[in-house]
C-alpha cells in the first residue's frame, strides 16, 4: 500500500512539474521558445532597419552573418517574416513594410532607453551597455517602456547620441561626418559614438571621447589622430576614429573649468552641468543650478568626497559628480 | 512590479457609499481616518530641519508614533487640540524637492496633491533659508493653504542671521511664524496661524513661480488648457507643469478622472465656517 | 460650451507630449532655476547676515571631525566610548533585574507547586515561558536604554552624517555609496531598521548593496552575546581597572571585523552580481545642532528602546517554552535537545562551537537575543535549578562544566556576527526589495560566510594551537 501511495504521489508530482500552467517545465519550454523565435526576428528587423539608414540594403547573407545562421535559416526566417507581411525582397535587398518598420522601431527604443538607463541610473560602463540592452530590449513591455522613458525624464538621444525613437515611432535621421573625413582644425561637436564593435567604443571611451564633447582635430598621421577638447590632446587611432561622428560647432572650442578645479576657500559660479538623469535632478534639487555661487569648504579626511558650500548649505560631492559641474571662476576683485 | 500597480490604484479607488464622506475623499484614499478630527494638517520640509522637534511641540509626544521596524516609515501621525477643535497633524518625509520623484517626494506630493489637507506647515531652516524656499515654493505651487514655520531661529541668531520674517510673509503671501522648536518658542503662534489658515479665517495668496523662457510659455498655455477644463483648478499651472515634466502620476489623476474629482469635490463642500 | 467639451483630459495629455517633445533636459533645467531664481530673491530681502568674527563653531568642530589626523581616530574612539558606557552602565541594573525576576520565578514555582499545579504546567509557564521572557528583560532593557540615547545624541549633534562623509571613500573604492554608513549605523539598532533606512540611498544598485550587508553590523539583539563573552572571555584576562575598557575594545574590534566584512562582500557584489560603477552622491552636512535630551530619551526610550524589547519578548516567550519542550520531552532516554544538539555536534565542533550553540541559533532565528538564554536553557537541562544572576556563574557554567575555551567565544562572536539575519530583518528585506531572489540571497549568503570564516578560524587555531 505505502510503496503504491508513494509512487502515485510521486508521479503526480512529477506531471506537476512538467505540465503546471505558465511555471511547468513544458510551458517555460515552450515559453522560452517563444522567446528566442521573436528575439531571432527583432534582430532581423533592426538589422534590416540598421541597413535601410546606412549602406548597401540587407540580405539574406548579411542577416545569416549578422544572426550568426545558416544562410538556409535566414531565407526561412525572411520568409516567415514575409508572410506576416513585415518585409519585402526587393531585387537590391530586403526593405521593411509600414508594420515591419514600427517593430523595427520599437525595438530600437527599447534598446536606446534601456541603454540611457543603465549609463545615468544603473552608472554602467559606456561599452558593457550595448550587450545589456541587447538581451533586455525583447523582454521589455511597452507600459514598462513608458514608464522608463517618463522616469528618464524624456531623453531625446541614447548615450552614443543616437536620437531615440518617439512612442508614435517617429525617428528623424541626422546629416553627420566621421571624424575621418573631418578637416584638421575646424571645431566640432561629438554626436555619436558607434557601439559596435565593443571593443573599438572601448577605444573611444578609453581616449576620454564622449558625445556632446566640443573638439577639433589638431593632426592626422596614419596611426594616430590627435584631439584636442580644450584642456588637453586625445590621440585616437583612424580605426575608431571612423566610428565616431560629428557635426559642425559654430564657435572655437572652448575648455570648460570644473568644480575641481577649486581649492578649499575659493569660489565659483555654476555654468552648467553635464550629467543627466538621476544625478541631474538631485545636483539642482540641491541647488546647484546654473548662475548659484558655489565655494569649496573641505576635503575629507582620504581627500575625497569634497564639502562644497553653496547656497548656506555644506553638500558633500565625489569627484565624479565635482567634475561634471562646469563654472566660472569668481575672482576676489570681482566680489 | 509594474503589473501590480493599477490593481492596487484601482482598490484605492473603490467608490465611497457614505454621501457625508465625500469632502474628505482624498483624505480616505491615503489611508487617514478623519472622522473624529476636526481638520487635517499635514507637516513638511527639508531634512534636518527640526521638523520632528516641530512635531513633537505641537503633539506634545503623544501618539508620536515612531520612524522604526514595522511603523511606515513614510507617514507619522499625531494630534492636537487647539481652542476646542481637534487637529490630526500627519508628518511627511523630509524632502529637498518635489520633483525628483523619489519614494519620498511622491508621499509627500500625493498628500498635498491628493489628500488636500486643511493646512500644511512648511517647516524652513532659518540658517538655510534659501535652499528651504525651493521646496517652499514648489508646495505653494499645489495648494492655497499653507503656514512657514522659520525655524531654528536661535541657530541663526548664533551665526549672525537675521531673518526678517514680515518681508517672507509679505513675499510668500502666506503666514510666517519664527520658532524655536525646542524650546516650543513660537509654537503658539503658529498653531493660531495653522488654525486661521485651515478655518479659512487667514486668506492666502501664495507667491508664484515665475518661469522664464520657453518654459514659461508651454507652462501658461497648458495652465490655460486646464483651466478651460477645470475652471475652478487652483493650481494649474502646478499641473501644468508637472504634465510637462512627463509625471506618470500627474497624468494617471487627468487621464482617469481623478483631477475632476478632486476639483469637483472641492467646489461642492461647504467652505468650512469660521469657528463655532 | 464648445471649448468645454473640446478640452478632454486626452486633449491636455496630448499637447504636454507635443510641448514636451525636443525639450529633452532644458525643461527641468528652466523650471529649476526659476523656482530657485525666486528663492534667491525672496530671501536676499529677508536675510541680513552679519559679518561673522573668525570661523564659526560649525567650521571649527568640522576642521577637527574630519581631519585627515583627527577624523578617523575620533570616530572610533567615540564608538568605543559608546560601548564602554554601555558595558558599564548596563552591568548593575542588569544584575538586580536578573536577580529580582529570579526571586519571582522561584517564589511563583512554589506558589505553583503548593497548589498542586501538576509539574510540567510549572516547568512550561515559569521555567519554560517565563524564564525565557526575565532573561530577554533584564539581559537587554539596560543596555538598550543607555546604547540608543547615547547613539540619538550623536545622530541629533549631526555627527552622523559626517561619519558617512569620512567613510565614503571607502564605500566609493568598492562600489558602494557613502550612505551606507549611516544605514549601518541604524542597524546597530537593529539591522531590519537599517535595511528601511537603506531608502535614504537612491540608487537601486548600491541601495540593494546596502540592504545585503546590513546584517554585518551587530544590531542590538547582538550585543549582549558580544558583551557578554567580551566580559567574560577578554576582560577577564586583564587586571580588574581595565576590564570594563578591554571588553569594549573587543566589541570595538567585533564591530571593526564587521564593517571589514560589510566592504568586502559590497566589493564583491559590486564585481559581479550587482555590477555597476559608482552612482552619484550627493550628501548635506546639515549644521551641528544642540540636541534635545528631553526628546532624545523620549524618542529613544520610548520608540526604539520600548519597541526592540517588545519584539523580543514577544519571540523570546514562544521561544522559552519551545527551549522547555524540547529539554523535557524524552524519547529513548534523552531529551530533544540532547537528540538534536548531539546531531548537530559534528558540524558545530567543526566550525569552533557546539550542536547546543547551533540548536539556539536555530529556535533564535525569530529574535537573536535569545541566543544566550537559550543556550543556557540547554545546557541546564530539564529542572535544573541554578542561579545565574551574575556573570561568575555564567562562567562557571560555560568554562568550567561545558569546556568552553576561548576558541569558543572567538568562534561564537564572529558566527555572531556573521550569521544569517533574523526573521524580522529577512522580512523587511522582502518587502524593501520586493524580490524573493534578493532576500534568499540576503539570508543565505551571510549564513555561508560564517560558516566557512568559523571553520577556517576553528582549524587553523586547532593546527597552531
Amino acid at each position: 500500500m505505502l510503496p503504491l501511495l508513494v509512487l502515485f504521489l510521486a508521479l503526480a508530482a512529477l506531471g506537476a512539474l512538467l505540465f503546471w500552467p505558465r511555471s511547468g517545465l513544458l510551458d517555460r519550454w515552450r515559453q522560452a521558445r517563444q522567446l528566442a523565435d521573436r528575439v531571432q526576428m527583432e534582430d532581423a528587423l533592426k538589422h534590416i532597419h540598421a541597413r535601410e539608414a546606412r549602406g548597401p540594403l540587407g540580405t539574406p547573407e548579411s542577416l545569416a552573418g549578422k544572426l550568426g545562421v545558416t544562410v538556409k535559416q535566414a531565407l526561412d526566417l525572411v520568409s516567415g517574416m514575409e508572410e506576416s507581411g513585415l518585409v519585402q525582397s526587393t531585387g537590391r535587398g530586403l526593405r521593411l513594410s509600414q508594420t515591419g518598420r514600427k517593430l523595427a522601431l520599437r525595438v530600437i527604443r527599447a534598446h536606446r532607453l534601456l541603454e540611457r538607463y543603465l549609463v545615468d541610473e544603473l552608472r554602467m560602463p559606456l561599452e558593457e551597455i550595448h550587450a545589456h540592452a541587447d538581451r533586455r530590449e525583447h523582454a521589455i513591455t511597452e507600459e514598462e517602456l513608458d514608464a522608463l522613458e517618463a522616469r528618464l525624464g524624456y531623453p531625446q538621444e541614447d548615450p552614443h547620441g543616437d536620437p531615440i525613437p518617439t512612442s508614435a515611432g517617429a525617428l528623424e535621421p541626422q546629416e553627420t561626418t566621421a571624424l575621418t573625413e573631418w578637416p584638421v582644425g575646424r571645431p566640432a561637436r561629438i554626436v555619436h559614438l558607434e557601439d559596435e564593435p565593443p571593443e573599438t567604443l572601448a577605444k573611444i571611451v578609453a581616449a576620454g571621447l564622449a558625445p556632446g564633447m566640443q573638439i577639433e582635430v589638431r593632426r592626422v598621421s596614419s596611426q594616430n589622430l590627435v584631439i584636442w577638447d580644450g584642456e588637453e590632446e586625445r590621440a585616437l587611432p583612424p580605426v575608431a576614429a571612423s566610428n565616431v561622428s560629428v557635426v559642425p560647432l559654430p564657435h572655437p572650442v572652448e575648455a570648460p573649468t570644473r568644480l575641481t578645479s577649486l581649492r578649499p576657500g575659493e569660489s565659483g559660479r555654476v555654468i552648467k552641468l553635464r550629467c543627466a538623469g538621476f544625478s541631474r535632478r538631485r545636483l539642482l534639487d540641491l541647488g546647484i543650478t546654473p548662475g548659484a555661487v558655489i565655494e569649496c569648504a573641505f576635503p575629507g579626511p582620504l581627500e575625497e568626497p569634497i564639502a562644497y558650500r553653496v547656497r548656506g548649505a555644506l553638500i558633500a560631492l565625489r569627484r565624479e559628480q565635482a567634475n561634471e559641474i562646469e563654472i566660472e571662476a569668481i575672482t576676489a576683485a570681482a566680489e | 512590479m509594474t503589473s501590480k500597480r493599477p490593481k492596487s490604484i484601482r482598490r484605492r479607488r473603490l467608490p465611497v457609499v457614505e454621501p457625508e464622506a465625500r469632502p474628505r475623499l482624498g483624505l480616505r484614499q491615503l489611508g487617514i481616518d478623519t472622522t473624529d478630527w476636526d481638520y487635517v494638517v499635514a507637516l513638511a520640509g527639508n531634512p534636518n530641519t527640526g521638523k520632528s522637534t516641530v512635531f513633537n511641540a505641537l503633539t506634545g509626544l503623544r501618539q508620536h508614533v515612531g520612524n522604526w521596524p514595522g511603523k511606515t516609515v513614510a507617514r507619522a501621525e499625531g494630534g492636537f487640540e487647539f481652542e476646542g477643535d481637534k487637529y490630526k497633524l500627519v508628518d511627511l518625509p523630509g524632502t529637498y524637492s518635489l520633483l525628483s520623484a523619489s519614494t519620498d517626494e511622491e508621499i509627500a506630493r500625493d498628500f498635498i496633491l491628493f489628500g488636500r489637507p486643511d493646512c500644511t506647515i512648511i517647516v524652513a531652516d532659518a540658517t538655510v533659508l534659501e535652499r528651504n524656499l525651493n521646496l517652499a515654493l514648489q508646495i505653494l505651487e499645489i495648494t492655497d493653504k499653507a503656514v512657514i514655520c522659520l525655524n531654528l531661529m536661535d541657530e541663526a541668531r548664533r551665526k549672525g542671521i537675521r531673518v526678517n520674517h514680515k518681508s517672507l510673509a509679505r513675499d510668500l503671501g502666506v503666514p510666517v511664524v519664527p520658532t524655536v522648536a525646542r524650546t516650543g518658542h513660537g509654537m503658539d503662534d503658529l498653531l493660531r496661524a495653522a488654525a486661521g489658515v485651515a478655518s479659512g479665517g487667514i486668506r492666502t495668496q501664495p507667491h508664484r513661480i515665475s518661469a522664464r523662457g520657453e518654459a514659461a510659455r508651454s507652462v501658461d498655455e497648458l495652465a490655460r488648457l486646464l483651466e478651460s477644463a477645470y475652471p475652478t483648478l487652483p493650481n494649474s499651472r502646478w499641473v501644468a507643469m508637472r504634465l510637462l515634466e512627463g509625471d506618470r502620476r500627474v497624468e494617471e489623476a487627468v487621464r482617469d478622472g481623478e483631477l475632476a474629482d478632486l476639483v469637483e469635490e472641492q467646489s461642492r463642500a461647504p467652505e468650512p465656517a469660521a469657528h463655532h | 460650451m464648445a471649448t468645454r467639451t473640446a478640452t478632454t483630459p486626452d486633449r491636455i495629455l496630448e499637447r504636454a507630449e507635443q510641448l514636451r517633445r525636443g525639450r529633452d533636459l532644458a525643461f527641468r533645467d528652466q523650471i529649476v532655476e526659476s523656482i530657485y531664481a525666486d528663492a534667491q530673491a525672496i530671501a536676499e530681502r529677508a536675510v541680513r547676515r552679519g559679518k561673522p568674527a573668525g570661523p564659526t563653531w560649525d567650521e571649527r568642530l568640522d576642521r577637527v571631525l574630519t581631519s585627515r589626523l583627527w577624523g578617523f581616530p575620533i570616530m572610533l574612539l567615540g564608538l568605543a566610548a559608546i560601548f564602554w558606557i554601555t558595558i558599564v552602565g548596563a552591568n548593575y541594573p542588569s544584575r538586580a533585574l536578573a536577580f529580582l525576576f529570579f526571586e519571582v520565578e522561584e517564589f511563583a514555582a512554589g506558589l505553583f507547586a503548593s497548589l498542586g499545579a501538576p509539574w510540567w504546567l510549572t516547568g512550561f509557564v515559569w521555567h519554560g515561558v517565563y524564564r525565557g521572557l526575565a532573561w530577554v528583560v533584564s539581559v537587554m532593557l539596560p543596555p538598550m536604554a543607555i546604547f540608543f540615547p547615547t547613539f540619538t545624541i550623536l545622530e541629533n549633534l549631526g555627527y552622523l552624517p559626517r561619519v558617512a562623509f569620512n567613510m565614503d571613500w571607502l564605500f566609493k573604492k568598492v562600489g558602494a555609496h557613502g550612505k551606507q554608513a549611516l544605514t549601518m549605523s541604524m542597524g546597530f539598532g537593529c539591522n531590519a531598521a537599517g535595511v528601511i533606512a537603506c531608502r535614504v540611498i537612491d540608487s537601486p544598485r548600491e541601495r540593494l548593496i546596502a540592504i545585503l550587508t546590513n546584517n554585518f553590523v551587530p544590531c542590538n539583539g547582538r550585543f549582549p552575546t558580544l558583551i557578554m563573552l567580551a566580559t567574560i572571555f577578554v576582560a577577564a584576562a586583564f587586571p580588574p581597572a581595565l576590564a570594563s575598557f578591554a571588553a569594549a575594545g573587543a566589541v570595538v574590534g567585533v564591530v571593526l571585523i564587521g564593517v571589514f566584512f560589510t566592504l568586502l562582500v559590497s566589493w564583491v557584489l559590486s564585481r559581479s552580481v550587482l555590477k555597476g560603477e559608482a552612482s552619484s552622491f550627493t550628501l548635506e552636512l546639515p549644521p551641528y545642532r544642540r540636541p534635545n535630551i528631553g526628546q532624545i530619551l523620549y524618542t529613544s526610550i520610548i520608540d526604539r528602546t520600548l519597541f526592540v524589547l517588545w519584539r523580543a519578548i514577544l519571540m523570546a516567550a514562544p521561544a522559552g517554552g519551545a527551549i522547555w519542550l524540547l529539554s523535557n520531552i524524552s524519547v529513548g532516554g534523552d531529551s530533544l535537545t540532547g537528540w538534536v544538539s548531539g546531531f548537530l555536534d559534528p558540524l558545530g565542533r567543526a566550525i569552533g562551537l557546539d550542536g547546543v550553540i547551533l540548536l539556539a541559533y536555530i529556535i533564535a532565528i525569530p529574535a537573536n537575543e535569545i541566543v544566550v538564554p537559550t543556550i543556557i536553557m540547554a545546557y541546564l537541562g530539564a529542572g535544573m535549578m541554578l542561579e545565574l544572576d551574575s556573570l561568575t556563574e555564567l562562567q562557571a557554567l560555560l568554562v568550567g562544566q561545558q569546556g568552553w575555551t576561548l576558541l569558543t567565544a572567538v568562534s561564537l562572536m564572529l558566527f555572531s556576527l556573521l550569521h544569517n539575519p533574523c526573521s524580522t530583518t529577512i522580512w523587511t528585506m522582502y518587502k524593501e526589495t520586493g524580490s524573493k531572489k534578493w532576500t534568499a540571497l540576503g539570508a543565505l549568503m551571510p549564513l555561508a560566510i560564517a560558516f566557512v570564516v568559523c571553520f577556517a578560524v576553528a582549524q587553523t587555531a586547532r593546527a597552531v594551537l
